[in-house]
């Protein structure tokens, strides 16, 4: 179990986190929040890059920056800007961080292919960093934090550059290890997170707001997303008042999906929400046009 | 990949390194070529032996200055340092693999100096009298220390060899260790080099001034005991052969002292 | 634009305190020789690009100037700026005019201090010999000259090779050496004559004007040789730029 005990982040006086308690078990938590809420602050602090102003991490009771190697030994991580070194092959480059992580060179050898073939970068596999594209980079990065089979995986917007069906591959990769490993991922992309994480962890502004699996934050927000259609020059004249999800334009009408906790207006009709109407609820859509 | 031999792939890869040994490769024949003169007795080892008292120190000094003060910069130019320190041998171990490399290198520039000056002199003179006696070669310079008269020229330059091994790398460990607190390898650059220079251009154009004075006496003291004096064997020159011990000292404590702060400060910035 | 990059520039941390440091030596330099009644008080205050000035100079040229050229590719906005409409060769030139502005300043600066002092510490007579006889301004020139080519060809380097570490070894290590191989025994137009008088340090240490020994074919041949190496440097330069598109 990784424990999170009260841990803040505080520089001078901004707070980039603040006071954050919870506890991780075996599977999927999903980290959002918007850009400057933390979230990257606090996954930072858990691969103890970062030391917290107060508060501290354990791993099984023991605080993870006193158990060092240890603690590292079973941890991967992907880091929100990731680059490798440019001119080693992707092979080359596995290889030396299989050393890195103390794996075996003979078991790395094995684990690097199987892992180059996992994230699709077979066919590249000796082709220099410096020629891959974004996506292509990000999948050596999350290649490389699976080497070791850590029990503890922290990726910080793993699928930013990947296309549809990479991410699909990975939301599969991901749900096929989560069985005994603590797995934490940040994104913008809710749809990554709404069928693999077990629970959803909201920071807004440095703090923790809600920690639930996604159908309670969904059914916690039932019967309060509605959609309707309406003119383009009410929408206008109206659209400051209304919390926003979506507005699809229509030849001189609007189809909008918005959040309202009692009928909006006769014409509006109560729909299913989805994770994204979650994100709305709580951190608000800035300027839906 | 072997740890160390990806050190020394990254560490090959530093286009500066070549410049700079382009550099000090025409600058050391340039200046070898000045001492042979067809008019003049050529003392082969004398020569040998004096290269890296009134020149070769600087170019020893250059070479690891530029090649030293890249090593840690590029993680963090590339982005991947703090990638590195969560990985299990991401500290200590690639630490350790990176002083291997310094050590490597320390011992590679002291030898491709020598063999230049050595390949240069042999293309010109032929190489005789190892096993001579140093007193005959009428021998002064700045690597003359007391009691030196029994040993044969092969067995001095062999000891001038390992001594410029050990200052050399004792200097790279240094570089090293400002390297670690100092994130931008041209900083690293304008301070140890600049701090060299500026030692060496002081003892040559502003001591004369200043000897007689307290600022003279410790900025010669500055010089005489820092690494340019190390580097130019300015410590031996009034050292005698039972002193050697004194010699041992000056030379492996500030290894031991940096290797433990370069430990110390390695492992301790990773939590900033 | 100008006024942008002459911020980057005065903003560097190094440049307040080296010019404090120098200014703070010079003065200590030269009243503690008017103390002790230097004979060459006149001359010795000619002396100042000698040494001290002229390392100054290249040092501000090597780690405040160039970094101009260096600095987009460092904090990684080089593809923005290349993609906007005067983020090319205009720019370039903008930035070569700029750090020549800088360099400029800085050297009057200087002198104004030389002036300074030489009211402070000498008679009218004194003072007439030096601004006449001596002639302060002629040296200026000289070093004004100087500074620029050295600043032009630094940033010819930077603009080449995309590298502050590289321009800083190559520029520094010619620059540098021209103070370490000095001596009457160099024979004229050899190679150590060239490296000792041929990468502009000889004009930024004003030896132009105080060398005794140097006639109009040794002027003549530098001039020669310092426009190759600026000719030179800016068709290499012209060269890559075209080839990563940056013209």
């Amino acid at each position: 179990m990784l424990k999170i005990e009260n841990v803040t982040q505080q520089y001078r006086d901004v707070y980039a986190v603040k006071e954050v308690t919870c506890e991780l078990t075996q599977g999927i938590y999903g980290l959002l929040g918007p850009n400057g809420a933390g979230k990257s602050t606090l996954m930072r602090i858990l691969v103890d890059v970062l030391k917290p102003t107060k508060g501290r991490v354990t791993y099984n009771g023991k605080e993870i920056s006193i158990l060092g190697e240890n603690y590292r030994d079973i941890l991967g991580y992907l880091p929100q800007e990731f680059g490798g070194y440019s001119h080693f092959t992707a092979q080359e480059f596995l290889r030396y961080v299989a050393s890195l992580k103390g794996i075996d060179s003979r078991v790395a050898h094995e684990k690097v292919d199987g892992l180059l073939e996992l994230v699709g970068l077979c066919n590249v596999k000796k082709k220099k960093l410096k020629g891959f594209s974004g996506g292509m980079t990000r999948r050596v990065g999350i290649a490389q934090a699976l080497l070791n089979d850590p029990l503890i995986l922290i990726l910080d917007e793993p699928t930013a550059g990947l296309d549809p069906s990479e991410r699909i591959r990975l939301r599969g990769i991901l749900s096929e290890i989560s069985k005994d490993k603590i797995i934490l991922l940040s994104t913008h992309i809710v749809s990554d997170i709404e069928y693999v994480a077990n629970e959803v962890l909201l920071i807004k502004e440095g703090e923790l707001i809600q920690k639930k699996a996604p159908k309670e934050l969904l059914a916690a927000l039932n019967g309060q997303v509605w959609t309707m259609v309406m003119n383009e020059d009410d929408f206008l004249k109206n659209k400051q008042h209304l919390k926003l999800v979506n507005a699809s334009h229509l030849q001189g009408q609007v189809e909008i999906r918005i959040i309202s906790d009692k009928e909006p207006h006769e014409q509006a009709v109560t729909v299913e929400p989805r994770l994204e109407d979650i994100y709305v609820y709580y951190f608000g859509a800035n300027d839906v046009v | 990949m072997n740890l160390k031999i990806a050190e020394v792939k990254k560490f090959l890869l530093f286009k500066e390194i070549y410049i700079a040994v382009v550099f000090c490769t025409g600058l050391t024949l340039l200046m070898q070529s000045a001492i042979v003169s067809p008019d003049e007795p050529f003392y082969f080892w004398k020569n040998m032996h004096d290269f890296m008292g009134y020149v070769g120190y600087w170019m020893v000094a250059i070479l690891l200055v530029v090649g030293v003060s890249r090593i840690v910069p590029f993680e963090n130019e590339t982005g991947i340092d703090e990638l590195l320190k969560t990985y299990k041998y991401g500290k200590r171990k690639l630490l350790f693999a990176k002083l291997w490399l310094v050590l490597i290198y320390s011992i590679v520039v002291v030898t491709f100096l020598y063999s230049v000056v050595f390949i240069f002199f042999s293309s010109n003179y032929r190489i005789n009298g190892v096993n001579s006696m140093l007193v005959e070669g009428n021998y002064q310079s700045p690597w003359d220390f007391k009691g030196i008269g029994n040993w044969t020229n092969g067995q001095y330059f062999l000891f001038q060899y390992i001594y410029m091994i050990i200052a050399s790398f004792s200097f790279a460990l240094f570089l090293f260790l400002i390297s670690i607190l100092v994130k931008r390898s041209v900083v690293i650059m304008m301070i140890c080099g600049g701090l060299f220079a500026v030692l060496e251009l002081i003892k040559r154009f502003l001591l004369l001034y200043f000897s007689s004075s307290e600022i003279g006496y410790v900025l010669s003291l500055l010089y005489h005991y820092g690494y340019n004096g190390m580097l130019s064997a300015f410590y031996m020159v009034n050292l005698q052969i039972d002193e050697l011990w004194k010699l041992v000292v000056y030379l492996f404590v500030p290894i031991i002292g940096l290797v433990s702060m370069i430990t110390y400060s390695y492992e301790r910035r990773a939590k900033c | 634009m100008l006024k942008l990059d002459l911020k980057k520039l005065v903003t560097n941390r190094l440049v307040l305190p080296s010019i404090i440091v120098v200014i703070v030596i010079w003065v200590f330099t030269i009243f503690h020789k008017h103390q002790s009644g230097s004979q060459k008080i006149l001359e010795n205050t000619l002396s100042f690009w000698n040494v001290l000035g002229s390392l100054t100079v290249g040092f501000l040229i090597l780690f405040v100037t160039t970094r101009l050229f260096a600095m987009d590719r460092e904090e990684q906005v080089e593809e923005v700026i290349h993609t906007t409409k005067l983020g090319r060769r205009t720019l370039f030139l903008m930035r070569i005019k700029t750090a020549t502005i800088f360099m400029l300043v800085i050297i009057l600066l200087f002198t104004c201090i030389q002036l300074v002092i030489s009211v402070r510490i000498f008679n009218t007579g004194q003072r007439l010999t030096l601004l006449t006889e001596l002639s302060l301004w002629q040296q200026t020139i000289t070093v004004l000259i100087g500074t620029l080519l050295f600043t032009i060809f630094t940033a010819l380097i930077c603009d080449s090779f995309k590298s502050h570490p590289i321009t800083l070894i190559i520029c520094g290590l010619f620059f540098g050496l021209s103070y370490l191989i000095r001596g009457s025994m160099i024979h004229k137009y050899s190679l150590e004559w060239i490296l000792e008088k041929g990468f502009f340090s000889f004009l930024i240490k004003g030896e132009l004007f105080r060398a005794t020994s140097i006639d109009v074919l040794e002027i003549g041949i530098l001039a020669l040789w310092y426009s190759i190496l600026i000719i030179g440097m800016y068709c290499l330069n012209k060269h890559l730029r075209a080839r990563r598109k940056e013209i």
